[in-house]
């Protein structure tokens, strides 16, 4: 069957193979259909919004250290809670017509209206726009937000109002409607096979790298690389796997580009039950956990050392005092369990007086191999710690349903033990709040039922601290609360490596704990 | 004409059955399609929000209620879109249905010719070498599973000839 799948994808191959000879094209393999890659039908963080974003410009750009830069926008002057923005003079969309203020303030209100997880939590924060003339308009927020530059006005996509005003069913826009500003236009879009992107040759800013992108999806991570390496495409979206990086590392023709992935591999648990719902217990399963046993065995290396903290130590949040997880032997564990009030029975399990035992099931995506080995090598530590979890594999979506039913926090928990994850933005945007707060509102993410005041006072004043050194005192202090507490115990961070051929482009820039597509790659600098 | 409307009725049956099982087997499944609805971030979303999205693409009602809901759409030919696939399902039927028709069609007219050929040719030969051999190469390739002799099939003319 696969030798079946590749032979309709050298077909295609072939195909791109002959159109790269024509100077200026770019061939960019993706992992999965994106839609018609307009803000509401793109369908992965990444690479999808990074190729909405060829499309689509944002008011401000981040740029590879997450700094925002003014993109759209020519200048901004915050004045307490009011956002005075001045877009460039002469911006126009694909099609022609002018880009104005009132641009800017439809694309807030239809992000409102039109409920969309990435995009709708940040457009509630405004409270009013108001348009002075075509280039300046003032945004007044209802709350102070110390990051919205970088988590809004550097991520909503701006939305044509002459095109969107008619869009009832977003979800469902076709490629007619993929008219936005950015570097590049949709020329071309095949469902499920490929992507035809064309430069944008009146573009007000840096001019587009190239004159075509032409990006086939290929799911199958092998032929992917194959592809790679036969060149057939020129860069690929998927991270290399680790086991393959020497086999790449070793070819001059190949070039790889690592940086630290900010995507998280996390212990959750349901610290309302029985036994988890004891500090001590939860000290001792983060003690008994060999991290750099993780790193080595199922990253081969490429990968950071989950922190207490959970911010990755990269990040411009992480606080260094948080340290490390503190390491503890086998003895240790019972010591400090035995101390703790918990008494190893005849079967080798610790239970307490209330006859509560520490054994717990573990759950893991069978269909995800890097956590699921994780999560044995895990088990195994903790069966040695006499902490008994029994890992059982499930379906991901399986798994995301009990941990998190319905998506939806307030739903509750019908887990006990799992090894789950968070993707980039998380530690990007330092969301402490979504992972700690106890109200469900705030608190989106928080899925192991953890409620404590004070870190909900802290995470709740560096929300609306705009002081920087402030913010981060509160920033700081949420993550040694967190250390403390464990809710969760940070893992891993897994590295982004890419591959690319550098004959084809090698002006690849790495986007801090993403990756190499972003705009900045795509245009010249 | 009665043998004609028992046979519409068992086709409706059937096709009952079938419109059912597509309708309560998702739901039956692991799985939520908010992360369809709401987009990959469905994190960044409150109980709030999350319950206006429900409620917009009818999620909060009762299963009958939706089930009812389902069956009259399919009735009057509104068959509802797609996000997986990113298009109306009926445009999405439609793509297919072309190369379905003459897949089945061309098979059919092959097994046919082949078929009335070589059974004229074993019934002229009762009993004799060539009836007994058709007639047991029939019967087990008949027998084989369909999907199994498929996969050989494919493995044989498309990939390695």
């Amino acid at each position: 069957m696969a030798k079946l799948y590749r032979a309709v994808l050298t077909t295609l191959l072939v195909t791109l193979a002959a159109t790269a000879l024509a100077a200026g094209t770019l061939r960019l393999a993706i992992t999965q259909d994106e839609g018609t890659l307009t803000p509401y039908t793109y369908q992965t963080g990444y690479p999808g919004y990074e190729l909405m974003a060829l499309i689509y410009d944002q008011l401000f750009l981040l740029d590879t250290e997450l700094i925002p830069q003014p993109w759209l926008a020519e200048s901004l002057e915050i004045d307490g809670l009011d956002y005075n923005i001045v877009l460039r003079e002469g911006l126009r969309w694909h099609d022609g017509e002018p880009i104005t203020a009132d641009d800017v303030a439809f694309s807030i209100g239809y992000y409102k209206t039109h409920v969309l997880g990435r995009f709708t939590t940040n457009a509630n924060k405004v409270a009013s726009v108001q348009v002075h003339d075509e280039r300046s308009l003032t945004i007044t927020l209802s709350a102070p937000d110390a990051v919205y530059v970088q988590i809004a006005l550097a991520d909503l996509p701006m939305l044509p109002e002459h095109i969107w005003s008619s869009i009832d069913e977003p979800r469902q826009a076709t490629a007619d409607k993929t008219i936005g500003s950015g570097p590049y236009k949709l020329a071309e879009y095949r469902t499920d096979q490929f992507y035809r992107l064309v430069a944008n040759t009146d573009y007000w800013g840096p001019a587009p790298t190239f004159d075509t992108i032409i990006a086939p999806v290929i799911r199958d991570e092998t032929a992917t690389f194959q592809a790679l390496l036969a060149g057939e495409i020129d860069v690929a979206s998927r991270v290399v796997p680790a086991g393959v990086v020497s086999t790449f590392s070793s070819r001059n023709d190949i070039e790889l580009a690592q940086g630290a992935g900010f995507a998280s591999t996390i212990l959750i648990m349901d610290i309302t039950q029985p036994g988890l719902n004891d500090v001590e217990v939860r000290r001792v399963i983060a003690g008994s956990i060999d991290y750099d046993q993780l790193i080595d065995i199922v990253l081969l290396g490429y990968g950071t050392a989950g922190v207490p903290g959970f911010l990755h130590p990269a990040t411009p949040f992480a606080n260094p005092a948080t340290g490390e997880h503190q390491r503890i032997t086998a003895d240790e564990a019972a010591s400090r369990l035995e101390a703790a009030g918990w008494t190893r029975g005849a079967d080798g399990v610790y239970a307490n007086s209330a006859g509560d035992r520490l054994d717990f099931e573990f759950l893991a995506p069978s269909n995800n191999p890097t956590r699921l080995r994780a999560a044995e090598l895990i088990a195994q530590s903790l069966n040695a710690a006499g902490v008994r979890v029994t890992v059982r594999a499930m379906e991901a979506d399986a798994l995301t349903e009990l941990a998190w039913p319905g998506f939806d926090v307030s739903a509750g928990r019908n887990y006990q033990i799992a090894i789950f994850g968070w993707s980039a933005p998380v530690n990007a945007q330092a969301n402490l709040r979504g992972l700690l707060h106890g109200d469900p509102a705030k608190g989106t993410l928080n899925l192991s039922g953890y409620a404590n005041e004070e870190a909900d006072g802290l995470v709740d004043a560096a929300a609306v601290t705009t002081d920087e050194a402030e913010r981060r005192a509160l920033l700081y202090a949420a993550q040694e609360r967190l250390a403390a507490d464990l809710p969760l115990i940070p893992v891993f961070y897994q590295d982004g490596i890419y591959a690319y051929r550098p004959a084809a482009y090698s002006g690849w820039t790495f986007m801090a704990g993403q990756g190499i597509i972003h705009k900045g790659s795509f245009v010249s600098r | 004409m009665s043998w004609y409307l028992g046979r519409a009725g068992q086709y409706a049956l059937v096709l009952l059955a079938a419109l059912t099982l597509n309708f309560f087997l998702p739901r039956l499944m692991p799985g939520n399609p908010l992360r369809f609805l709401a987009g990959e971030e469905i994190g960044m979303l409150g109980p709030a929000q999350i319950a206006e999205v429900r409620a917009r693409y009818g999620l909060d009602r009762g299963l009958l209620e939706q089930y009812l809901t389902y069956m009259k759409s399919m009735v009057i030919g509104d068959w509802g879109y797609s996000y997986q696939m990113g298009r109306p399902v009926i445009q999405a039927i439609l793509e297919r249905l072309p190369w379905t028709l003459l897949l089945v069609g061309s098979a059919m007219l092959v097994a046919s010719l082949i078929g009335i050929v070589v059974g004229a040719i074993a019934a002229w030969n009762r009993g004799r070498s060539f009836d007994t051999v058709s007639l047991t190469t029939t019967v087990v390739v008949d027998s084989l599973p369909t999907f199994w002799l498929g996969m050989l099939m494919i493995a044989v003319f498309a990939v390695e000839l």
